[in-house]
């Protein structure tokens, strides 16, 4: 039997077979068919599971050491799992660094940043997708432009601008250099332009303003493109890490990614404790990933990169 | 082209979804070498499915599959030596059109000089040796199709599978290259299995049709006998355009002779039918007539006839609901009693909506249907 | 009447402006005015609170030019920037692969790979920190080695690559997703009647079609890989010695710890041109290899 079946594969002569084999034969084949589908979807699990964990690992590890006492921590042995998990590490977190104070300052600045951005952005790619002025296309062409201007080349002299003003150690100073973004702007105008004119135009007649119709019509319009650019802004925002070092120095204005810092001292008693804090401050931005992904995805990849 | 002929067999071939719906039931069809088949029905009605489990695209639930005395249905699509033009002509983007011709034999490490004389010999067939250097996204929807049929052609397959090719060109691009599709398939030789929802596409390209419903096959038969003989109300109303007119009525014995009674105003003598002494077993009985409306003539077009021609046309009152003139030919629109009908006649006709006409009625080549199953009386004399 | 026509006109002209006002206003002083005011610092001496003091001309981009290093700074950064481009992309198209067709769990494993991108680059530097650990570290206890590999000038470099790699990896890994996703699926149908086998569809299908994406990929990956900075100062200061010095790292040292503020401006427009013109070179390469 199992002859006939290899010499299947390249096809069977006719009349060389009778009904019950043909029967035989085709039950075979199609357990085979099924035994060989699922391999291929168990061997594609079993790639992702691998994957997947050599992706995670850091964050597992995190996870792990953070509920480990730190007297755990110092063994020789592969220790990945907590024995004794704990939650003292947290309590003690919090206790050494004003942590909530951070969190509080990072979630003020992320989401007036997040806020900011939304409103001018949709603002600029308004104008510069249904309004028609002089300059349009230059404005937008220098727009796209500073999307090549690496931070860097800016940050020295912003620095002293903010110093300057007497701004350093303050929420402003952490905020107002945000308060735009050229891909927000490309981003919103790409979704705008997907719209006709004649929804623009009809507006117009039915007697709507440009304010009015931006707000009531085209931001409902564009959730998603909004919710993208929330979730995509907020993360970065949450996750800045050089400008914040430089404009604040107490602990009152301290975003999370600075403070964070101040847990990583020598002192190995403290590995522990700093990987708890980490882990905390990991979990608001990991969270909003999730929630948004979706959205950020919809919005990111529908119409705004194609093949 | 020297090739090994190639004979399809499907025997009971059936797809069945996880979710346990029937894609296709019961499918059974030889196919000879050289023809030129055509799988036609609405949307749904399992003609494409059948097509990819020809090519391996698709695995069959049950039954078998057949080339030339080889069982198929578990062999690799590249190992059945058939190729396939799909619907959207699946150019590869990045290749120019000669990677893009050339593609199954480059993948069989073809010598490369080999591979240039069949790339050159298929361009000049199709006519496209200027466009080798191009991309597909710089071509016409003519171009790229022609770029799909050279792939499918160059490995001189066994059987040449279609599916839809013409519906994504415009009109007068379709009817272009259906003639030269019905020339390519003389020129080749090959066999070509042609899968459309056109039936006009059908009726001019194929040797022989197979009529789909629901995944079962409602009629495999050259398009002449679709049309003269369809073997039941669906395949009737599917083939021809416009449709065929269907009225129903109730056959009666009066006189000694056989009538169809359709309402008020509309008896039809049945004496000149050739399904005559069928009919006789369904007096009494209601049956769905059905007349196409190339058989409805105007009282000009009766009167130029010979007598031997006027035998068996009944006259008919009717009420003219609307015309298209279509050029050579009008298309009349109008009403029989309750019955909505349509009618093509000649291009001198002139008349208006609202007018009460005479137009007559070829019962020659009525059509009689069971009320209840719908077959074709003829196909009833059996059982 | 006409005065009040006339006002409306202007209104007209001037509203677009306005709605462009905000963003314009903080481009105009957090990009504009202080990359124009970087290019002035990078010509003088300044003084502590960044003022500028001796005009010296070219003399600070001399001085960087003729200094080891500088050029030792370039060379780390090329080098970090290489590992990290292609490891981050590698591992991006492995998830995206892994991820084309659907099986049971896919979401989960999606959200995985994406995760990276939701990670700070300080909090990851942390971590890294620790697993790294020379004594506690797991992957020294993985691996049964003793390096010390964050004090290693051997390993350091690599350490913080792989970092960086695996922070980008994440928004690769839906770039790539997106252009998978993108490939037309008959492509492949006709490919196996064609008889192309799964790595000739792979070499010939799949990559040469994610090829803008590739290349759009390839071109911020770079511009990003520049401007690591966090991972940097958390974990490795830039040493040992300075095999981690990237030229970002550089211009913060220069700038913060120096003071010398018309050194680091110069190296900033330095870092601006080098990435400029890598853009421009990739874009041209683009322009004529891939057509299509």
């Amino acid at each position: 039997m199992s002859d006939m079946v290899a010499e299947n594969i390249q096809g069977m002569r006719r009349r060389a077979m009778t009904r019950e084999e043909m029967e035989s034969l085709q039950r075979e084949m199609n357990l085979r068919a099924k035994r060989k589908k699922k391999i291929r979807t168990v061997s594609l699990l079993g790639a992702n599971v691998v994957t997947a964990f050599i992706i995670l690992l850091p964050l597992l590890y995190a996870v792990s050491i953070a509920f480990m006492p730190s007297g755990e921590l110092f063994v020789m042995d592969l220790n990945i799992v907590p024995k004794h998990p704990t939650l003292e590490n947290f309590k003690l977190a919090l206790q050494r660094v004003p942590l909530v104070r951070f969190v509080f300052n990072s979630f003020l600045t992320a989401g007036a940043i997040t806020l900011g951005q939304i409103i001018s952005c949709s603002l600029s790619a308004f104008a510069l997708s249904f309004l028609d002025f002089k300059g349009r296309n230059v404005v937008f062409m220098i727009i796209m432009a500073t999307m090549m201007l690496p931070g860097e080349a800016t940050i020295i002299s912003n620095y002293l601008t903010i110093s300057s003003w007497g701004w350093l150690d303050s929420y402003q100073a952490l905020i107002v250099p945000y308060l735009t973004s050229a891909m927000g702007i490309f981003l919103f105008r790409q979704f705008y332009l997907s719209f006709p004119m004649s929804l623009y135009e009809s507006a117009k007649i039915d007697g709507c303003g440009n304010m009015r119709f931006l707000v009531s019509i085209l931001l409902p319009l564009t959730k998603s493109a909004i919710g993208a650019m929330a979730v995509y802004t907020f993360i970065n925002a949450w996750n800045m890490y050089m400008w914040p070092l430089l404009v604040t120095g107490s602990n009152n204005m301290r975003t999370v990614q600075i403070g964070i810092g101040m847990l990583d001292s020598v002192d190995s008693q403290s590995i522990t404790l700093m990987i708890a804090g980490v882990v905390m401050i990991i979990l608001p931005s990991i969270s909003i990933f999730i929630v948004g992904q979706k959205q950020l995805i919809r919005g990111m990849f529908s119409g705004a990169v194609k093949g | 082209m020297g090739r090994s002929m190639a004979q399809l067999e499907l025997r009971n071939v059936t797809k069945r979804y996880e979710n346990g719906f029937e894609a296709v039931s019961n499918f059974n069809l030889d196919i000879q070498d050289k023809e030129f088949i055509i799988f036609v029905g609405p949307s749904g009605c399992g003609k494409s499915t059948t097509l990819r489990m020809i090519a391996g695209l698709e695995e069959a639930s049950e039954g078998e599959i057949w080339i030339d005395d080889r069982l198929v249905n578990y062999v690799e699509p590249k190992d059945r030596d058939l190729s396939m033009v799909f619907q959207n002509y699946a150019l590869y983007p990045n290749m120019t059109v000669y990677d893009n011709i050339a593609f199954s034999l480059q993948v069989r490490r073809l010598p490369k000089k080999e591979i240039d004389n069949r790339v050159r010999e298929v361009a000049r067939i199709l006519e496209i040796e200027n466009l080798l250097d191009r991309r597909p996204k710089d071509l016409s929807g003519g171009q790229k199709q022609r770029v799909a049929i050279g792939n499918a052609i160059i490995r001189r397959p066994k059987a040449l599978l279609m599916d839809e090719p013409l519906s994504n060109l415009d009109a007068k691009l379709r009817g272009q290259m259906r003639v030269e599709l019905a020339k390519l398939h003389e020129r080749l030789d090959t066999t070509f299995i042609y899968v459309t929802h056109d039936q006009t596409e059908a009726m001019t390209l194929g040797t022989r049709i197979v009529v789909m419903k629901d995944g079962r096959i409602q009629q495999a038969d050259t398009p002449k006998m679709l049309y003269e003989h369809p073997v039941n109300r669906f395949v009737a109303g599917f083939i021809g355009s416009p449709a065929m007119n269907f009225l129903e009525g109730v056959v009666c014995c009066e006189e000694k002779k056989l009538w169809l009674r359709c309402g008020a105003r509309m008896d039809f003598e049945l004496t000149w039918c050739s399904v005559y002494s069928v009919l006789t077993d369904y007096i009494a009985k209601t049956v769905t007539a059905g007349i196409r409306p190339e058989d409805i003539y105007l009282e000009e077009e009766y009167r130029k006839m010979g007598q031997e021609e006027q035998k068996g046309l009944k006259a008919v009152k009717v009420t003219v609901t609307a015309r298209e003139l279509l050029g050579a030919e009008n298309i009349l629109y109008f009403q029989a009693g309750e019955n909505d009908l349509i009618a093509k006649v000649g291009p001198e006709c002139a008349y208006r909506s609202g007018e009460e006409i005479t137009l007559y009625f070829d019962t020659k080549r009525m059509h009689f249907f069971d009320a209840g199953i719908g077959m074709n009386v003829e196909r009833c004399e059996l059982g | 009447m006409k005065i009040g026509a006339e006002k409306e006109k202007l209104g007209k002209k001037i509203e677009p402006y306005l709605f462009l006002m905000p963003s314009l206003l903080v481009f105009g002083i957090f990009l504009f005015y202080p990359f124009a005011k970087t290019i002035y610092l990078s010509l003088f001496k300044t003084n502590k609170m960044g003022q500028a003091k001796i005009f010296v001309g070219l003399g600070n981009y001399i001085e960087l030019f003729t200094s080891k290093s500088f050029y030792n700074s370039i060379g780390v950064t090329v080098v970090f920037v290489a590992i990290v481009v292609v490891l981050s992309m590698a591992l991006g198209l492995l998830g995206a692969v892994l991820c084309n067709r659907s099986f049971p769990g896919i979401r989960i494993f999606s959200t995985a790979y994406a995760l990276p991108m939701a990670i700070a680059s300080a909090s990851a530097a942390l971590i890294f920190k620790i697993m790294l650990h020379q004594s506690v570290g797991i992957i020294n206890k993985l691996l049964h080695l003793e390096i010390n590999w964050i004090s290693d000038p051997k390993y350091a470099l690599v350490c913080v690559a792989v970092l960086t790699a695996w922070l980008n990896s994440g928004i690769n890994f839906l770039y790539f997703s997106a252009g998978l996703a993108n490939i037309d699926e008959t492509l492949y149908e006709r490919a196996s009647v064609d008889g192309a086998n799964g790595i000739q569809k792979f070499f010939r299908l799949t990559l040469p079609g994610l090829g803008p994406i590739l290349f759009y990929t390839l071109v911020v990956d770079v511009i990003q890989a520049f401007q690591s900075f966090g991972q940097v100062k958390i974990l490795t200061q830039g040493g040992p010695g300075e095999s981690t010095n990237l030229i970002v790292y550089s211009i913060y040292r220069d700038a913060f710890f120096n003071y010398r503020f018309g050194t680091a401006a110069a190296e900033s427009i330095i870092l601006f041109l080098i990435i400029m013109c890598l853009t421009l070179v990739m874009f041209k390469i683009e322009k004529k290899g891939v057509k299509y």
